[in-house]
């Protein structure tokens, strides 16, 4: 095969990405543990393993600009390189979520109002899709990037749902209140609770965003959600 | 006897342009060449746009060169050489035998790799192809415009007389070629991989020229560097072992490309 260094380079961002997305599982699962166990050393934990993210989104857009400068890439091994830019962002972007969910986990109120088992339920969803998203963008299987794609309407109703619940439990909360101030208290509760659905809603965006930018990469046709989804949204 | 092929003034020509854009100029259909035994072109169908900018690209002995040399039957010079298949220029077969090569080759000028210029000066390289054609308008005007045309005006107007073309840097013998072929007013300019002797810079000048050029004449260009094709075709040819693998958009070539023999060569991973 002719261009061998080049090629060996091509291989090695897809290498980094896997690297790079097996660190945003870590953290992700990190910030659903201190979610759930309302652990703040493991909170405090995230800022460090949040750098490292950051480090390797700057070493792989570094890898990325090499190739572009010095290879002049064209057709799949151009598409492969803008698709990596954007994963990358992805996947920093969910890093950031990871943080966000497991500083919401410090707030005593969230299990007020959502059961721990729902509000991690919801974040091994979230979970499965990134980790599926990765591997699919590993193995360029857009049969299983379609899948994931289609996925994100189950993750989108089950969000619904919880959110539902969630303020349904918040207006029963708020009538049994003793007093006032109890009730208000319960409604600053709602806000940690409310974002951490967002945010593992976001997981699940992101997800999707990577999954499409594995169709792209292997079609090089750009798809749209919609064309996934039953409801079309 | 041999007749001129009839083709519209270059006013009609753009004026036919601006009315049906994408009109081919050059079409082959089926075109297959051998040199003695050895077979060159292979059932080659392809159309060339009128004033658009036409890559071939393939590797070495793929018959690039070959096969523009066949629209203004250049291979006609070579001995052994055998053609099946059709050539149109206009819809007009240009192999038919009514007509006259010499026409053909006034109506599609040719740019070499290697810049030729006569040992001559600046003017008389220019205006050599219009003495011999039997010009009888204002020569001078005619000289200017086509350097002017090639981007070599500024250059060498203090040395027309003066200077011979080979005193010209690469760069600039290039162009005077390219000034010598527009001169005589044709409608297509061949360039056979015309950069490949020039540095970076005279590249630079050379491509400018072409996207200048695109706008008065049809250009067909045979290239190794594909980054040169990418950057100034609008249309490119991918030609592996005297077939034509893939033909259209330069950007759909060198973007998402159909086929797999394309996208290995343009990658680099064979060639």
């Amino acid at each position: 095969m002719a261009r061998e260094s080049y090629q060996q380079q091509l291989q090695q961002l897809t290498e980094s990405v896997r690297q790079m997305g097996a660190k945003v599982l870590e953290g992700l699962d990190l910030g659903l543990r201190t979610l759930r166990e309302h652990d703040r050393v493991l909170a405090e934990s995230l800022d460090a393993w949040d750098d490292q993210v950051d480090e390797l989104n700057l070493s792989i857009e570094k890898e990325c600009m090499d190739l572009l400068a010095l290879q002049q890439p064209v057709a799949v091994d151009l598409r492969l390189i803008t698709s990596v830019f954007k994963i990358i962002t992805d996947l920093e972007r969910a890093a950031d979520l990871a943080v966000n969910v497991g500083q919401y986990g410090m707030d005593a109120g969230v299990f007020v109002l959502v059961s721990p088992d729902e509000l991690t339920a919801l974040g091994e969803f979230a979970r499965a899709m990134l980790r599926d998203a990765i591997e699919v963008f590993i193995a360029k299987d857009v049969e299983r990037a379609r899948e994931i794609i289609r996925r994100d309407e189950q993750m989108d109703q089950r969000c619904w749902t919880l959110r539902r619940q969630v303020l349904a439990r918040l207006l029963e909360l708020a009538r049994e209140a003793h007093s006032p101030q109890e009730a208000k208290e319960f409604v600053d509760d709602v806000i940690p609770v409310l974002w951490s659905i967002r945010d593992l809603e976001r997981v699940g965006d992101h997800a999707v965003n990577i999954s499409e930018r594995t169709i792209y990469l292997v079609t090089g046709r750009k798809e749209r959600k919609a064309e996934h989804h039953e409801t079309g949204y | 006897m041999k007749t001129s092929i009839v083709v519209p003034s270059r006013r009609q020509a753009q004026r036919d342009d601006l009315s049906s854009l994408g009109e081919p100029i050059l079409q082959t259909r089926q075109l297959s060449l051998w040199y003695g035994k050895q077979q060159a072109l292979d059932g080659v169908t392809l159309d060339i746009p009128k004033n658009k900018i036409t890559a071939i690209i393939g590797p070495s002995g793929c018959g690039k060169s070959t096969l523009i040399r066949c629209f203004n039957r250049m291979n006609d010079l070579i001995p052994g050489v055998r053609i099946a298949g059709e050539i149109f220029y206009h819809h007009k077969n240009i192999q038919d035998p009514d007509v006259d090569p010499v026409e053909v080759r006034r109506r599609i000028g040719m740019v070499f790799q290697k810049p030729n210029p006569f040992p001559k000066s600046i003017y008389e390289n220019v205006a050599f192809g219009l003495r011999i054609n039997g010009f009888q308008g204002n020569l001078d005007r005619r000289v200017e415009g086509a350097l002017r045309q090639a981007a070599l005006w500024e250059e060498v107007t203090d040395y027309l007389h003066k200077k011979s073309g080979l005193d010209l840097s690469g760069g600039q013998q290039q162009r005077l070629c390219i000034a010598r072929t527009v001169a005589i007013e044709p409608e297509v300019i061949l360039m056979d991989e015309p950069c490949s002797s020039l540095d970076p810079i005279a590249t630079a000048k050379i491509e400018d020229l072409m996207l200048e050029l695109k706008r008065d004449y049809t250009v067909v260009i045979v290239t190794h560097n594909m980054q040169q094709a990418a950057r100034v075709s609008d249309f490119t040819a991918f030609l592996y072992l005297g077939r034509l693998i893939e033909y259209g958009p330069t950007k759909k070539i060198f973007e998402n490309p159909d086929k797999k023999e394309t996208e290995d060569y343009i990658t680099g991973k064979f060639g």
